[in-house]
């Protein structure tokens, strides 16, 4: 049932999943032209040192919040094609919202609190 | 109101729900795995930011995320994860030339569809190669 008193975002949805997209996209080719000419060395060091400058970090965050919230607008899209009664479909909805919001809070202590 | 639309008799159809039986079109089977590898990788997230997070946090914990890494399985889950960001990736880009009207085609869409199968599987195959 649509509730006409909650305004609708089936555009801004469509639009924020293919900007999502698209920047994940860039992302995963820099991250592999980044590899290719400046690899991380073996061991720890090596690896720590790789996340060590912010725009990296940032970088990656973004990816990550990017995937996150494509991740949201992909598990509404599935739940609205399965889960057909909607007092279920609410819970599932606010449950796996919950799991994303603590995927993106963990992503962010990861990456920014890094010493 | 009346209905504007002439009447059609009711009749029973046959209805073809089996999924054993039906055979997908290539495009179709590209679609519903886009679905399924999406899903796949959302559920398989938590998993990744923690190895993100161990491999991150300190000497000790590098060795854990490595150590866990090293297991046959993970390789085999870490294969499956790589070939299901290569698939979404491939046909989320076939759809998004779709969008912009490219490619609707019934030979060019089976053309792609089948191009998204075989880059991302050849991709996938290159990755094994190296995880091995």
């Amino acid at each position: 049932m649509v509730d006409r008193r909650k305004p609708a975002h089936g555009f801004s949805d469509w639009a924020w999943q293919r900007a999502t997209a698209i920047f994940m996209v860039f992302y995963s080719l820099l991250l592999l032209v980044r590899f290719f000419i400046d690899a991380p060395t073996a061991g720890y060091e090596g690896w720590h040192g790789w996340f060590t400058p912010i725009s990296f970090r940032v970088l990656t965050l973004l990816f990550l919040w990017a995937l996150i919230y494509h991740a949201w607008l992909g598990v509404k899209e599935i739940l609205m094609d399965y889960v057909h009664n909607t007092s279920i479909r609410a819970k599932l909805q606010r449950l796996f919202g919950l799991v994303l919001v603590g995927d993106a809070v963990w992503a962010a202590y990861t990456l920014l609190t890094l010493a | 109101m009346a209905s504007p639309y002439p009447k059609v008799p009711k009749r029973s159809r046959p209805k073809n729900l089996n999924l054993l039986t039906i055979r997908l079109p290539i495009p179709a089977l590209v679609s519903i795995m886009h679905r399924v590898s999406g899903a796949f990788l959302f559920l398989l997230l938590p998993g990744l930011l923690w190895l993100l997070a161990q491999s991150l946090a300190s000497a000790e914990s590098y060795d854990v995320a490595l150590t866990v890494l090293h297991h046959p399985i993970v390789k085999l889950i870490c294969l499956l994860v790589t070939w299901a960001y290569l698939h979404h990736a491939c046909a989320g880009i076939r759809h998004l030339a779709l969008d912009a009207h490219y490619g609707l085609r019934l030979n060019y869409a089976r053309a792609t569809s089948r191009a998204v199968l075989i880059i991302s599987g050849l991709l996938t195959l290159r990755m094994g190669i190296w995880l091995w």
